[in-house]
């Protein structure tokens, strides 16, 4: 437990002395501005009159977060591991008597932390919407913590892959590759002809979309399935990890 | 004496390369030894293992004791390691870099302050602490590598190329400071520098091509001792001591006269300024100089000098690592005495 925190105060350490940590929270905060005043500004026009409008805004807003949240993790996670193999401080880490799984949880724990700083520091939306309209407070908490549930998935799976290689480009790339192929697996037709058992294929694929398990989260429902989903995905990545980072013993 | 160290039939293969083969050897606590090899001997390969980094393909290693597959976390809460490029975290500062590996190596309170300044005095870095790690010239981030592997105190330490960067004040000092580790815990080095070798171990294993080839022992000024080898090939003189002299007075046929009567051999005979220079050999089980002496002054010679001749580290381990090497005081030359 003691190593497990020692390499997460490591981790934080280095997000925020290599300004990895404000290179992503500062856009990660613009970009997320941007969308707020510019929805802000769409749902208060007196003129369209849109029903429910502080939910929809809020609502929309854990969309838009999540869909940036996909764009910054690969970042966030891409030197965990790469890095370390790179520079040979993976050695130090395998020469001491530390446990791989408290390796891959001290980082996984690091990253999670800088994701949900970057999550508190857009509570001003919410207390902003509050002042001038009405929304209701359950979906947003409920919203922030799929937004959330989603964020720890991306950040497992790109520890997982930046225990695959040692280049953190290819870490980031890949990262977000299998993130936007997750994202999109919605886009699937409903009906395709080619073979006899599409559907049942397409609904399982749909399944594995991040995004979608998110839509409940938003609306103020949580499903016992969404939170199976979510927490099944980040175990399934986290435990990869563990048997990559296990594997260089074997070798 | 206790074994810190046990290898047996040690073998790495990666793929079809052969990393190392068949070594097997034994380290008592209070050893010094150095891996003597050339490059891509298997010298990193034996300490990775050793280390508990990467696994052997055949064989078993223990470590204080403890078997490094079966027991690796107690392996490596005894092992302090310094691989060829120092571990090191750029981003951190001195002080903070060596407070983790304490902290993930077990060291904690005031066990930790205690070592922390232990090992930043002992590698003479203390007044680099605050510095970021990334901004350090290659000398001291060496220092900072040998700082963390000796914080926890570990009792086998194990360091691939300790003084690679180094300056040569720097360079004695950190020989200084493996021997004085040396005395009570066991280290291991690599090194492919003789001089190295020979200032700061009194044992060398010679490692060649993935094998064991030699076990080389050096007494306290850095001369060799004995050898062996697994073969029970003979190394260096073999079976014979030699014996060099300078006098005047006596030619070279009176000397392999004489010298053939006292069981001598004469091996070379040259002039030179103050009188002729030769060298003799005997089988190793007597000391030929006492009779030497008496017979070449009652033959009406001066003796001016005589010494015996020892097998350098540098003639061991040529004739270790390339048995064809032309060696002019290998056991070649002695072919014709030893029949």
């Amino acid at each position: 437990m003691r190593n497990l925190i020692a390499i997460l105060r490591r981790e934080l350490y280095a997000y925020f002395v290599t300004p990895i940590a404000y290179f992503v929270l500062i856009p990660f905060l613009f970009v997320c501005g941007f969308f707020f005043w510019a929805a802000f500004s769409f749902f208060s026009n007196p003129r369209a009159a849109i029903p429910n409008a502080p939910n929809e805004l809020m609502a929309g807003m854990m969309q838009t977060m999540s869909m940036i949240l996909l764009l910054v993790t690969p970042i966030l996670t891409m030197r965990l591991f790469a890095e370390e193999k790179r520079t040979g401080t993976m050695e130090l880490l395998m020469t001491s008597p530390v446990r791989e799984v408290e390796v891959v949880l001290g980082k996984y724990l690091a990253s999670l932390g800088l994701m949900g700083l970057m999550l508190l520091s857009t509570l001003p939306y919410p207390l902003y919407v509050h002042r001038y309209g009405n929304p209701d407070n359950g979906p947003i908490i409920a919203g922030y913590l799929g937004v959330f549930l989603l964020g720890s998935c991306l950040i497992a799976l790109g520890l997982m892959i930046s225990a695959m290689t040692r280049n953190q480009i290819v870490a980031a790339v890949v990262t977000f590759g299998v993130g936007l192929l997750l994202w999109v697996i919605t886009f699937l037709p409903a009906e395709w002809g080619a073979f006899a058992g599409y559907r049942t294929l397409r609904s399982a694929l749909v399944y594995l979309s991040l995004q979608q398990h998110l839509e409940n989260f938003t609306r103020g429902v949580i499903v016992v399935k969404d939170l199976v989903f979510y927490l099944s995905f980040a175990v399934v990545c986290l435990y990869l990890t563990t048997t990559a980072v296990l594997s260089s013993r074997w070798r | 004496m206790e074994a810190m160290v046990e290898v047996w039939d040690l073998t790495k293969y990666y793929g079809t390369y052969i990393g190392i083969e068949g070594v097997s050897f034994s380290i008592a606590r209070g050893e010094v030894v150095g891996f003597l090899g050339p490059n891509g001997a298997g010298k990193t390969t034996t300490m990775r293992i050793l280390t508990c980094s990467m696994p052997a393909t055949r064989g078993e290693a223990r470590v204080a004791g403890f078997d490094v597959l079966r027991d690796s976390l107690q392996v490596r809460r005894r092992v302090g390691y310094l691989p060829e490029t120092p571990p090191l975290y750029s981003e951190m500062t001195v002080e903070g870099y060596l407070r983790f590996v304490g902290t993930i190596k077990g060291v904690r309170g005031r066990r930790l302050r205690e070592r922390l300044e232990y090992v930043l005095e002992a590698c003479d870095i203390a007044h680099m602490r605050r510095r970021i790690v990334g901004h350090l010239s290659k000398g001291y981030r060496q220092r900072v590598g040998i700082a963390q592997a000796l914080i926890h105190d570990p009792e086998v330490m194990i360091f691939d190329e300790p003084t690679s960067g180094l300056d040569p004040g720097q360079i004695i000092e950190i020989r200084q400071l493996i021997r004085e580790l040396g005395r009570e815990r066991t280290v291991i080095l690599s090194t492919h520098i003789l001089a190295e070798a020979q200032a700061t171990c009194r044992r060398l294993l010679i490692i060649n091509q993935g094998s064991l080839v030699g076990d080389v022992h050096l007494d306290e000024g850095g001369q060799v001792l004995r050898i062996q080898t697994p073969d029970g090939r003979q190394v260096g003189y073999g079976d014979r001591r030699r014996v060099a002299l300078l006098a005047r007075g006596v030619d070279a046929a009176s000397i392999a006269r004489f010298g053939e009567a006292l069981g001598l051999c004469l091996e070379e005979a040259q002039p030179e300024r103050d009188g002729l220079r030769a060298v003799l050999s005997a089988p190793a089980e007597r000391d030929p100089r006492p009779a030497l002496v008496q017979k070449l002054v009652a033959e009406g010679g001066e003796l001016l000098e005589l010494r015996e001749l020892r097998p350098t580290v540098e003639e061991v381990f040529l004739s270790l690592t390339q048995p064809s090497a032309p060696t002019s005081t290998t056991s070649e030359t002695l072919r014709p005495c030893e029949t």
